[in-house]
């Protein structure tokens, strides 16, 4: 009966706490049984890109239920030190890196898929990006590819 | 011609007027003796009046000069008002707040808070404090002993204020009756039942017909497949047709769940389903997807590769183990 069911996800924030729900909700889906789609644009971009996404930080400023006060939480390195914190919670957990995150959907049928646009704002190729991206799309190829599916915007 | 007994009646009459003129004329001497007593008098009160009409005339034009009739006057109009803008309740309730505006009163006019107005309005001429200030100068003033002092009672006053006003409101706004309201509680009671309208007897039970949960995707799934074939169905399944008791589970159930899920069984797959089974029996718990491709050896992919449609529920029916709980 799900044959045909399938969910898009568009990951446009690269925050560890923005990048993962996105990948917990593509790698339920594929565990479902359910087709999905994964659209990085923006600074999700930075999850897929192989610089980055074994670096990606919690946004911790300006976030109100953050246990640290903001003013803290700006100064050099906090942002980094809170990463590690819930990273290593993540780990304790069993929860995959993002890096492993994105191996593990790949190889669950999941597509990942780069926007142009934010590829050409922030300068970088194909190359630049993790081997699990399938191809880099724009909007309008990302809608034809959707059609019929369930859209998700993270 | 006259006989001697008209001549009587004739004198008798004459004694009769004779005396009436007597007594008319002790009359008027009395009374000229009276008219005389009182031109005496007068003559004597006559300066005696005038000398007190002056005097009194002199008086009043002294008070009219110094503004007493005026006052007087003014004072008049003030009660006028006072009478016309206040009816009877409102004096009630002065009588009864009495003590407490002579308390008022008394305190007001202690000498140190006369002295203190006093000071204020001194301040105040003087021009004291004129210049705007600015927040830092603010800063500095509040390092002033007196102008802590003066914080404190400001302090003290504002509470005081707000207490007061705490109390004060919800009298206020007890009761509306403005013809809005009670517009308002009528469309109210008309829209929202009552909450006395809901109260039950004492002892009556309330029945709820709770809703009933919808079906999951699993359940759902589990109600279109087709039931096991015999002997297979005659073993407990939970409401999503994973076996209940691991220990029932044989290949042969195995083969036959599989087929259910358009599965031909190989060796790799057997593979899998005992590492899950004994992974089961180890933690009482079904592995999930990650723990099965990582504790495996298999791979995600391989995972996948071998079972296409929902690892997770599908591996775990055919092994006879319960669902995996978990996202990953």
């Amino acid at each position: 009966m799900e044959a045909n069911r399938r969910v898009c996800i568009i990951v446009s924030h690269g925050g560890l706490d923005e990048v993962y729900p996105a990948l917990i909700l593509a790698n339920g889906a594929r565990m479902e049984g359910i087709e999905c789609i994964l659209f990085f644009t923006f600074y999700g971009l930075d999850a897929v890109t192989e610089d980055k996404v074994d670096h990606l930080h919690v946004n911790m400023v300006g976030n109100p239920t953050s246990p640290v006060p903001t003013m803290l939480m700006g100064l050099p390195g906090m942002e980094t030190m809170a990463a590690k914190m819930m990273q290593s919670k993540m780990t304790d957990l069993d929860l995959p890196t993002a890096r492993e995150m994105i191996e593990i959907l790949d190889e669950s049928g999941a597509e990942i898929y780069g926007c142009l646009l934010a590829m050409d704002m922030f300068g970088r190729t194909k190359d630049d990006l993790v081997p699990q991206v399938k191809d880099v799309i724009t909007v309008g190829d990302f809608y034809n590819m959707s059609e019929g599916s369930q859209i998700i915007f993270t | 011609m006259t006989n001697p007994t008209e001549m009587a009646e004739i004198a008798a009459t004459l004694a009769v007027l004779t005396a009436e003129v007597q007594a008319l004329r002790s009359e008027v001497k009395e009374l000229r003796r009276a008219k005389a007593k009182t031109s005496e008098l007068m003559d004597e009160i006559g300066p005696i009046g005038l000398e007190v009409m002056a005097a009194a005339t002199e008086t009043f034009a002294d008070l009219e000069e110094r503004g007493y009739f005026r006052f007087g006057k003014e004072l008049l109009g003030v009660v006028d008002h006072v009478v016309q803008g206040y009816t009877a309740e409102d004096v009630k309730e002065l009588g009864e707040n009495v003590v407490t505006i002579l308390d008022t009163v008394k305190a007001v006019t202690q000498p140190q808070a006369m002295a203190f107005a006093q000071q204020a309005g001194a301040a105040i001429e003087r021009g004291e404090g004129g210049e705007p200030v600015s927040v830092w100068e603010m800063m500095k003033a509040s390092k002033d002993q007196d102008v802590q002092h003066g914080m404190a009672v400001v302090l003290s006053v504002i509470k005081q204020i707000g207490r007061t006003a705490r109390t004060e409101t919800p009298a206020m706004r007890g009761a509306p009756t403005h013809p809005k309201y009670a517009k308002l509680a009528g469309r109210l009671a008309s829209s929202r039942p009552r909450k006395e309208r809901l109260a039950l007897p004492p002892g009556q039970k309330v029945s709820v017909n709770m809703p009933k949960p919808s079906p999951s995707a699993v359940n759902i799934e589990a109600m279109k497949r087709p039931e096991l074939p015999a002997p297979f169905n005659q073993l407990p399944h939970d409401e999503n047709g994973h076996l209940l008791n691991a220990d029932d589970w044989t290949p042969e159930y195995a083969d036959a769940v599989a087929a259910q899920e358009g599965i031909a069984l190989t060796d790799a797959h057997m593979a899998v389903l005992l590492w899950v089974r004994g992974a089961f029996a180890d933690t009482t718990k079904c592995p999930n997807v990650r723990a099965i491709s990582t504790g495996s050896g298999l791979g995600t992919k391989g995972v996948y590769e071998l079972f296409p449609k929902k690892p997770g529920t599908t591996i775990a029916r055919i092994a006879g183990v319960p669902k995996p709980v978990g996202c990953i």
